[in-house]
């Protein structure tokens, strides 16, 4: 079960039955499921589809997806920065991320790896990625491969996240790992109102690639990230 | 005017503290879904998820992109964001951004010495009125100077710093909901506050799937024969509503013409695997227009599931009459209601 409400659905109500009227008690039912539990369950559906990168079949003649060459960890794809939504104990909402990729060649194979972290971040996302695959610092905010994605037919390719969760498709930030990217960006109170600030949690997503052969490259074809609320 | 300040964090009210015969605590449950509704309310929502464009603007040339949505009524800003690439090292060359198109506020950024790597950019759209009306947003992008490589493309909607307490925004005068408050029947106030604010939020997941091009170079076909438009099927997913349910609905359009009149029309269709759905729209303008938005209905998220997700796929297609060229500029997917 990965959602904070009751029933893990949206119960139906009508306005006109239980809200606004003057001397009607505040019943437990309809604060209980109404309020409650649709509130929960509002803010677990509120997650957003942040990335949802997929190549053109057709279209204009330029290549659309990303490669690299690189026999190393390469960033072939970067997000411009989003507000990612926070969980009530300061942990950032899961990103499920779908990546799907290929090889130039069959002589050569191809792996992927995902990253929420920030240009500018304590550490940089490479060697987030580097520390985390190599178990120096796990972490589930990285993402990668668990087996050689070895087409030349663009396919989804399988993976986990590197921390002490270990999720299929997800990522994360933990309260600690978030609280360096939290940030007050400035926006107008209202339509053309007085400047103020908004705190965000401030975050992008980083792809990386690499080949096992410098001669064929890694080709990312799809990408998708969703926030999720999930539990844990 | 008073301005009810939103949390950065989301609140996780108990259902444990209610019970039957016993009294709903002001500040276990009532400030808890309060404050939980704001940020909600306050949180703004991905129009256009981040896609891949991946094409080239050269110098002197303007290319225009179009994206059908239903915001949510309470934003105030929309921050794009891009990827953008100079073909070739070469100073001066830099790109302008305008949103919306041609009436924007137009924003030039150099990327001339960027032709290896790539450069989020920003531009900031502020709006004039708050709006949840199905609507058209789009976005102008010149080069000058020399070729610019556009490699992704996002929308959202800033997050509000406070919502009025008001009848557009329903901010909930959180000082009003605290234990040993009266309970009053006045607007934004205690607990009708938190009803009305409840009634009148918007929680969806608005943008699942875009994807756009200029109109001069927008996907074509002249077969009769459908073509998929994407390498891969992207995988879609909305938000759960009923007890037990595994599809919920979203709607779709397409900005699209026929290059020619006459014939019987060109096709667009969508499927999906899993939740099994296949909608065919028919083309026969000759000037670019979005269809009538339709109603699909795909898989939704499965709770019972550590990950929420369903592996449902997503087929886009289209196909000429066999004498005349279908012509899609764009193709919006989006949630229309979660009430």
């Amino acid at each position: 079960m990965s959602g904070s409400s009751e029933l893990e659905c949206r119960v139906r109500h009508t306005a006109s039955d239980v809200f606004n009227a003057p001397y009607r008690p505040v019943g437990d039912k309809a604060t209980r499921w109404i309020l409650v539990n649709n509130t929960n369950h509002y803010a677990d559906i509120h997650g957003q589809v942040r990335a949802n990168y997929v190549s053109r079949s057709i279209g204009p003649v330029k290549e659309s997806y990303y490669f690299t060459n690189s026999t190393s960890w390469k960033n072939v794809l970067t997000t411009a920065p989003f507000p990612i939504a926070l969980r009530e104990d300061g942990s950032s909402y899961r990103v499920r991320v779908i990546v799907g990729g290929a090889t130039e060649n069959l002589l050569a194979a191809a792996n992927f790896s995902v990253v929420l972290s920030r240009f500018g971040a304590p550490t940089d996302p490479l060697t987030t990625i580097e520390n985390a695959i190599s178990g120096l610092i796990p972490t589930d905010s990285v993402w990668t491969t668990t087996s050689n994605v070895n087409s030349t037919t663009p396919v989804y390719a399988t993976g986990k996240s590197q921390g002490t969760i270990g999720w299929d498709r997800m990522i994360a930030l933990t309260a600690d790992e978030a609280a360096p990217f939290i940030t007050v960006t400035g926006t107008p109170i209202d339509i053309g109102g007085a400047a103020s600030g908004v705190p965000q949690c401030l975050v992008q997503l980083f792809v990386f690639a690499e080949t096992s052969s410098a001669l064929y490259s890694a080709r990312l074809h799809a990408f998708q990230a969703t926030e999720w609320y999930g539990n844990p | 005017m008073t301005y009810v300040p939103r949390n950065l964090l989301r609140t996780k009210p108990s259902y444990l503290l209610v019970n039957p015969g016993a009294p709903v605590r002001a500040a276990g449950t009532w400030r808890e879904v309060a404050d939980g509704i704001q940020w909600i309310a306050g949180k703004g929502a991905q129009l256009v998820p981040s896609f891949s464009t991946n094409f080239q603007v050269a110098a002197g040339v303007t290319k225009t992109l179009r994206f059908r949505v239903r915001p949510r009524g309470k934003a105030i800003r929309r921050v794009w964001g891009l990827l953008l690439q100079a073909n070739t090292f070469s100073v001066g060359t830099s790109v302008t951004i305008r949103a919306p198109a041609v009436t924007g506020t137009a924003v030039t950024t150099d990327i001339g010495f960027r032709a290896l790597f790539w450069q989020p950019f920003q531009y900031i759209e502020d709006l004039t009125a708050k709006s949840s009306t199905e609507q058209e947003i789009s976005i102008d992008i010149a080069a000058t100077g020399g070729t610019a490589n556009v490699l992704g493309i996002g929308c959202y909607e800033e997050d509000r710093s406070a919502l009025n307490d008001d009848a557009t925004d329903y901010g909930i005068r959180v000082e009003t909901v605290v234990p040993r408050a009266p309970m009053i029947d006045v607007a934004q106030t205690s607990l009708r506050g938190v009803y009305d604010a409840f009634a009148n939020m918007d929680a969806r997941r608005v943008g699942i799937f875009h994807i756009a091009l200029d109109t001069g170079e927008a996907f074509s076909r002249l077969s009769a024969t459908l073509q998929s438009i994407t390498d891969l099927p992207p995988k879609i997913q909305v938000g759960k509503l009923n007890s037990g349910a595994t599809t919920a609905q979203c709607y779709w359009s397409c900005y699209a013409r026929m290059a020619t009149s006459g014939g019987t029309g060109g096709s667009v269709k969508l499927s999906t695997s899993l939740s099994g759905v296949s909608d065919t729209a028919t083309i026969t303008g000759t000037t670019f227009a979005w269809i009538t938005s339709r109603a699909i209905t795909v898989s939704a998220d499965n709770f019972a599931s550590v990950d929420g997700f369903r592996n449902d796929e997503l087929t886009i297609e289209i196909a000429g009459d066999g004498t005349r060229v279908v012509e899609v500029a764009s193709v919006s997917i989006w949630v229309d209601s979660v009430a």
